[in-house]
């Protein structure tokens, strides 16, 4: 469980990192969520069958508190990701851009929802994938070795999984909300109505708050807690968790706190130092060339290059460049480069599958002539070995 | 004094990033410039006007504010000359690499709001070098949790159960790998270049000037700072004081320089005697040192120290 949780977590997401269409991005990043929850009920279930049940109420808890939050932010993309196409009438974000500007609320949500996706604080993510990590640490309590080595394991992946999810959505946001306009349908948008943002707002408001009061909702998660594992797992209230004393604990309120504090001490600091300084707009530099067009800005599929030539082993990727020629080799008439990935699971699951329910329906076919004649005799057929049968 | 054990950081980092300056420079057989320099840039940089790009929207300014500010409240969680840490009720060792990691996101999407091709670049590599380090990061930090039995830095900082052994030692090697990626240090990244195609943290900061310039340079080294001094905690917790009195704190705060100014001393040495690796062999370089966290790991399961 574990390990078909860790695997699919990390494949999730590097699926979604190539994949330019907004909301199969989002689809794929549930296959990554839901490998983030089966890690958090595969240490549960370890725990469970070494008796250990303290502890599996926690690897429990993260589990299904990341049901909870996975529920709230990938409603709030696909809220947002649904405004998105109802402005820019795409789904494609390589034609999308600097959208932040004529969608103000709409970005402003779908960035919540990614932060929370990507699990950063004081967001809900956060809050399920630090308990996930703390039962995969905890996993080293089990008396087997197997276990012993697996749930660390399982830990890095999950970190690898953060880092490519972080990745993923600076890509997602970073390309369809920033820079300039990539075409002139992106420039003449406008914001959704009131009605959908509010949507937003309240799933990205839900976001921060069960980010920051993990505690109530590990409360109201602990009677399907104790049904499941027999125990209640830990003591928390309000904004604050622990696993144990001498463990761990984690307070997102005082890490909201704290960084108010020293946002207002940074302020007044710069405020002291330094208050007298004009702000003046220009181009964004273009070494010295005049008119930066928005063609010239990085592509999402630019953005991921890098993923893409690390991770080619399990990419496959295919890239095809066609150049034309006025005079060769000096004067290039066109150049055409595609690029593209395959699948694996595409390739050597789902299509030896279908090539077999081809096969299937394709002897079948023969039953199926057309000929009335042939149904009634199947008919007769049919009722006659009823008949013998039945009685 | 306990409470203010983060205000060394916020302080002392450029003073840090100096010192590193300086004996880089020695060793290059360079006089280099004064270890105060990065402290008279930063009041250059706070006094200066700005010059924004009219392409960037708000996250283009508020991700300065938003990165020195969870840099400085990660540095709250970390002991610093004492293991009576106050604010290590805001989280772990996990919590502080996340609340890092906020910092990178928001620059990473600083870099592309400018809609350049340069800030686009450095987004781009910087999150992939952040994919490599990650989890070779989080594997050596556990199994310092996991001999320590907790993922609370103070208690790992006390606890010294596993100093000098072999899995101790191949799991700093990992993390010094880390802080190098994490830093943006050479083999890694050139911290001194400006050449659009070698850069990856200095080309997502190619927009900024003045007082966001400089907020982003002070967090950056503070991360820096803070980075050398989990280090530290973890695996050289040697002479951080356990309580609070005054000789106790100043005999621990002498020590502490010194654990820096060997950091220093030992990124420096790096620097200079290595060349920057290709971008594409980095895979190479961070994968080694996670095949190190995971033998650390083994080892440790296997030896039991």
């Amino acid at each position: 469980m574990l390990v078909i949780g860790a695997v699919s977590s990390i494949l999730g997401v590097l699926y979604a990192l190539m994949e330019h269409d907004i909301k199969r991005l989002l689809a794929y990043h549930s296959v990554e969520n839901i490998g983030i929850i089966l890690l958090g009920i595969g240490a549960s279930m370890i725990f469970k069958s070494h008796g250990l049940n303290s502890l599996a109420a926690i690897a429990i808890i993260a589990g299904l508190y990341h049901t909870i939050n996975h529920a709230l932010f990938k409603g709030l993309l696909f809220l947002g990701a649904g405004s998105v196409m109802h402005a820019t009438h795409t789904k494609n974000m390589e034609n999308m851009g600097g959208l932040i500007k004529s969608m103000p609320y709409t970005g402003l949500f779908f960035l919540i929802g990614s932060i929370s996706i990507c699990s950063l604080p004081p967001f809900n993510g956060f809050v399920s994938e630090w308990l996930t990590f703390q039962s995969l640490i905890l996993g080293f309590q089990s008396p087997t070795i197997t276990s012993k080595i697996i749930s660390p394991l399982g830990g890095a992946a999950l970190a690898l999984t953060g880092a490519l999810a972080a990745a993923c959505f600076v890509k997602a946001f970073g390309i369809s909300f920033l820079g300039m306009p990539r075409n002139s349908h992106a420039e003449n948008v406008r914001e959704s109505s009131p009605s959908m943002t509010a949507g937003m707002g309240i799933l990205a408001l839900l976001c921060l708050v069960f980010g920051v009061f993990p505690g109530s909702v590990i409360t109201l998660l602990s009677p399907a807690v104790f049904n499941l594992t027999g125990s209640y797992g830990r003591v928390a209230g309000g904004g604050f968790i622990q696993i144990n004393e001498t463990i761990s604990s984690l307070s997102p309120v005082a890490i909201l706190v704290m960084m108010l504090i020293v946002f207002i001490a940074m302020v007044a600091f710069i405020f002291i130092i330094g208050n007298k300084r004009k702000i003046t707009y220009a181009d964004s530099w273009d070494c010295g060339m005049p008119s930066l067009t928005p063609r010239m800005q990085y592509t999402a599929t630019a953005f991921t290059k890098p993923i893409r030539l690390i991770f080619k082993r399990i990419y496959l990727p295919k890239r095809d460049l066609s150049v034309s020629y006025i005079l060769k080799p000096f004067f290039v008439k066109t150049i055409r480069y595609s690029a593209d990935i395959t699948p694996f699971f595409e390739k050597y699951l789902y299509m030896p599958a279908v090539e077999i329910v081809h096969r299937i329906a394709n002897r079948v076919k023969l039953l199926q002539s057309g000929s009335l004649q042939l149904y009634l005799g199947y008919i007769l057929i049919t009722l006659i070995v009823l008949l013998v049968f039945g009685t | 004094m306990e409470y203010l054990q983060f205000v060394i950081i916020i302080v002392f980092s450029p003073l840090l990033q100096g010192v590193i300056k300086k004996l880089k420079a020695n060793m290059q057989g360079r006089v280099g410039p004064g270890v105060f320099q990065p402290y008279y840039d930063l009041f250059r940089l706070f006094k200066k006007d700005m010059v924004l790009s009219h392409v960037t929207s708000w996250i283009f300014k508020a991700t300065p504010y938003i990165v020195f500010t969870s840099t400085a409240a990660a540095a709250m969680i970390v002991p610093v000359i004492t293991t009576i840490s106050p604010f290590g009720i805001m989280g772990d060792v996990i919590a502080l690499i996340y609340i890092i990691a906020v910092g990178r996101f928001f620059m990473a999407l600083a870099g592309l709001d400018a809609g350049t091709a340069f800030g686009g670049e450095g987004s781009s590599r910087e999150m992939t070098v952040a994919i490599l380090v990650e989890p070779m990061m989080m594997l050596s930090i556990f199994t310092a949790a996991i001999s320590a039995g907790s993922t609370n830095i103070a208690r790992i900082a006390s606890s010294q159960n596993i100093l000098y052994s072999p899995s101790h030692i191949l799991a700093l090697s990992a993390f010094i790998v880390a802080i190098i990626a994490e830093t943006g240090r050479i083999p890694v990244d050139n911290p001194d270049t400006h050449l659009e195609l070698t850069m990856i943290h200095e080309g997502m900061l190619l927009e900024y000037s003045g007082k966001y310039l400089a907020l982003m340079e002070w967090a950056h080294y503070m991360k820096q700072m803070l980075l050398f001094t989990l280090a530290v905690d973890i695996f050289f917790p040697i002479g951080i004081s356990s309580d609070t009195g005054f000789s106790a704190i100043v005999l621990s705060s002498g020590i502490y320089c010194l654990k820096m100014f060997f950091m220093a001393g030992l990124m420096a040495l790096i620097e200079s005697s290595r060349a920057k690796m290709r971008f594409f062999q980095l895979p190479s370089l961070l994968g080694g040192a996670f095949v190190l966290a995971l033998l650390s790991l083994l080892t440790y399961i296997m030896m039991g120290k």
